[in-house]
């Protein structure tokens, strides 16, 4: 058996355990993987983390995104390798959050803490973005709104700068190395105010079809009714571009983010997910 | 010779007036030769101070009017009187556009404001020009004594808030942005207190002379933040950092990082605006030495530090300019202060070209 270093170019020879999401995050700066093959070059088993936090002085943590293996030869195998290489990258803490019952398992029996809790995530659907709609009512947006294809590289430059230096990076601690064209630009919007960029809500579309809400912030005078603007503006832009069966992801990852989700989605929930962390000092 | 064909009141309106146009004519004169990073904001404030002296002079004019040693018709002391409400209105407009201008600092909000108040302001013009001729706010009986309506006070509560809003919006900005740590308050309540106070309870139109005193303290004010602008550059010079550290010792400034870019010292100018157009607007940036400019900044990560440090570098490689630029985070356990002794010091050599 022999452990390998999954990049995004060999990370599809592993897709039995990693769905085509997964496999196109791997392409990301703080994604890192591990991969196990037995003798016949066939995958038996990986692990696939993020780095957070690594580029601060804080303590730098590791989220896993997937662990899955064959047997416990495997499974000892790849956390042997994850220990060691978090070390490297002198990770202080360890996490995960998983609907996958067999990964919490092997999580809890390699030292990490266990919990039920409700996913972050939220679900919703295209009903549900028509609903926003209604609350919503625009019927003619303001110039200065518009589609993120209508802004240029540098403009979405100098705003990624702005944003980070005033600490918002929502959901993308690699925003500074993320190409505009990593989102989906007809329906991600933004706020242009003096020829600059001062809002946003990015999108992104994973190859299964599904869009993920990754970044919602403006700044400037007018920072709060922009932000109402960008949620119809994108709303009426997914309603009228994609199929009904559209699933969009929110995960609420701060106190804003919930109360919004609350307030427009209230019907809808997390699922049930396992979670834990384990200390790595 | 005046206060015997004048009642007291006319003499002390013409004598506040008066005072009023020297202290705005000076102010005029002193600001034009400041030389502020933004034209636009002392144009703005120029035309403000015009506005005020023309209604320093109307006052003068009316109340030689009201004293009958100018004479009037009905419908001139109508026309006189509506001119100087409409220089109000002009006023009341162009300090919503000064209080935004110097908030903001943003033409684009500017103009969606403008353009929420333009009703209002649409209105309340439209009530002046048809007191002209009905005299349903404010009207001159046959001896020309002029007579304000209940309308009249509901019209002026509603100016009065066009002056006050934008005060109340500076106190809670204030809590939110250092950029407009200069920008203080008092001035304006003392504007007020004379308008409000004197105006409404005395028989004394005095309102332009607490305008222009509330004017000149703005101006000292821009004065005092000016003490912190390198001339050459319009940057923050070393007095601002001095002021900074003191901020940061007090823990009322939270210093997470620090940049270095050193440049040749001549033509500094130019320089100095291709590094400013790759700044966020977080930097605030201090011409350290001749050749160094150093910025301060809360950010945490190494990332945007980064993406500033290669845009600065390809701007000025593009125009041909040399530059190095350092960067460094302060650690965990290090205070701000000790971080920026640690940073300064190691600015202060001549080698300190590695990031």
């Amino acid at each position: 058996m022999e452990i390998i270093t999954l990049t995004d170019e060999n990370i599809a020879d592993f897709s039995a355990y990693v769905d085509e999401d997964m496999q196109d995050e791997m392409s990301r700066i703080f994604y890192r993987g591990i991969g196990a093959i037995d003798d016949s070059d066939t995958p038996v088993g990986v692990l696939i983390y993020e780095l957070k936090d690594c580029e601060s002085e804080e303590d730098t943590k590791s989220r896993i995104r997937v662990f899955k293996c064959e047997n416990e030869d495997v499974k000892r195998l790849l956390m042997k390798e994850y220990a060691e290489s978090i070390e490297e990258e002198e990770v202080a803490r360890s996490f995960y959050e998983t609907e996958d019952e067999h990964m919490s398992r092997d999580l809890r029996e390699n030292g990490f803490s266990l919990e039920v809790s409700e996913a972050l995530d939220v679900v919703i659907t295209i009903e549900d973005i028509k609903g926003i709609s209604k609350l919503i009512r625009v019927k003619k947006f303001p110039p200065h709104i518009m589609s993120l294809s209508e802004a240029s590289v540098t403009q979405y430059r100098a705003f990624v700068k702005n944003c980070l230096f005033k600490g918002r990076r929502g959901l993308l601690d690699d925003l500074a190395y993320l190409p505009m064209n990593w989102f989906e630009k007809d329906i991600s919007s933004c706020a242009v105010t003096d020829d600059k960029i001062d809002g946003v809500l990015l999108v992104k579309k994973a190859p299964s079809g599904m869009l993920f809400a990754l970044l919602f912030t403006a700044f400037g005078p007018d920072y709060k009714t922009n932000l109402g603007l960008l949620m119809a503006y994108t709303a009426q832009n997914i309603i009228e571009k994609y199929p009904e069966d559209t699933r969009v992801v929110i995960r609420r990852h701060n106190a804003m983010v919930k109360n919004l989700t609350d307030k427009f989605f209230a019907q809808r929930k997390g699922s049930d997910v396992f979670s834990g962390n384990r200390s790595e000092a | 010779m005046m206060s015997s064909i004048m009642s007291d009141v006319g003499y002390v309106t013409i004598y506040a007036n008066g005072v009023a146009i020297m202290l705005l004519l000076g102010i005029l004169v002193l600001s034009s030769k400041l030389r502020l990073n933004d034209e636009n904001e002392k144009r703005i404030f120029s035309s403000l101070l015009v506005i005020a002296l023309g209604m320093a002079v109307f006052y003068i004019i009316i109340s030689l009017r009201d004293e009958g040693i100018i004479p009037c018709s009905h419908m001139g002391a109508m026309l006189i009187e509506s001119a100087e409400e409409f220089l109000l209105i002009a006023l009341m407009v162009q300090w919503v556009i000064y209080m935004d201008y110097r908030m903001y600092h943003s033409p684009g909000h500017l103009k969606r404001n403008l353009n929420r108040i333009i009703v209002p302001v649409a209105l309340i013009c439209l009530c002046f020009i048809i007191n002209i001729f009905t005299g349903f706010m404010f009207y001159f009986d046959e001896n020309l004594v002029y007579t304000e309506t209940a309308l009249y006070y509901v019209v002026d509560i509603i100016r009065l808030l066009f002056f006050i809003i934008p005060i109340v919006m500076l106190a809670r900005r204030k809590k939110v942005d250092e950029n407009i740590r200069f920008f203080t308050i008092r001035p304006f309540f003392v504007s007020i207190l004379f308008y409000v106070g004197i105006y409404y309870i005395t028989p004394y139109s005095v309102a332009a002379l607490g305008i222009s005193i509330g004017f000149a303290l703005i101006y000292v004010d821009v004065v005092n933040a000016y003490r912190y602008q390198d001339t050459q550059t319009g940057f923050f010079n070393r007095n601002y950092l001095l002021y900074l550290k003191d901020l940061i010792r007090d823990d009322e400034y939270e210093l997470n990082s620090a940049m270095l870019f050193t440049v040749p010292g001549d033509d500094i100018e130019n320089t100095s605006k291709l590094i400013h157009a790759q700044l966020p607007d977080d930097c605030e940036p201090i011409r350290y030495a001749g050749d160094k400019i150093l910025t301060l900044a809360h950010v945490k990560d190494r990332s945007p530090l980064h993406m500033v440090s290669e845009d600065v570098e390809m701007s000025l490689t593009e125009a041909g300019i040399p530059v190095a630029v350092a960067y460094d985070l302060r650690k965990k356990k290090e205070t701000g202060s000790d971080f920026l002794e640690r940073f300064l010091k190691k600015a202060d050599g001549d080698n300190y070209v590695n990031r």
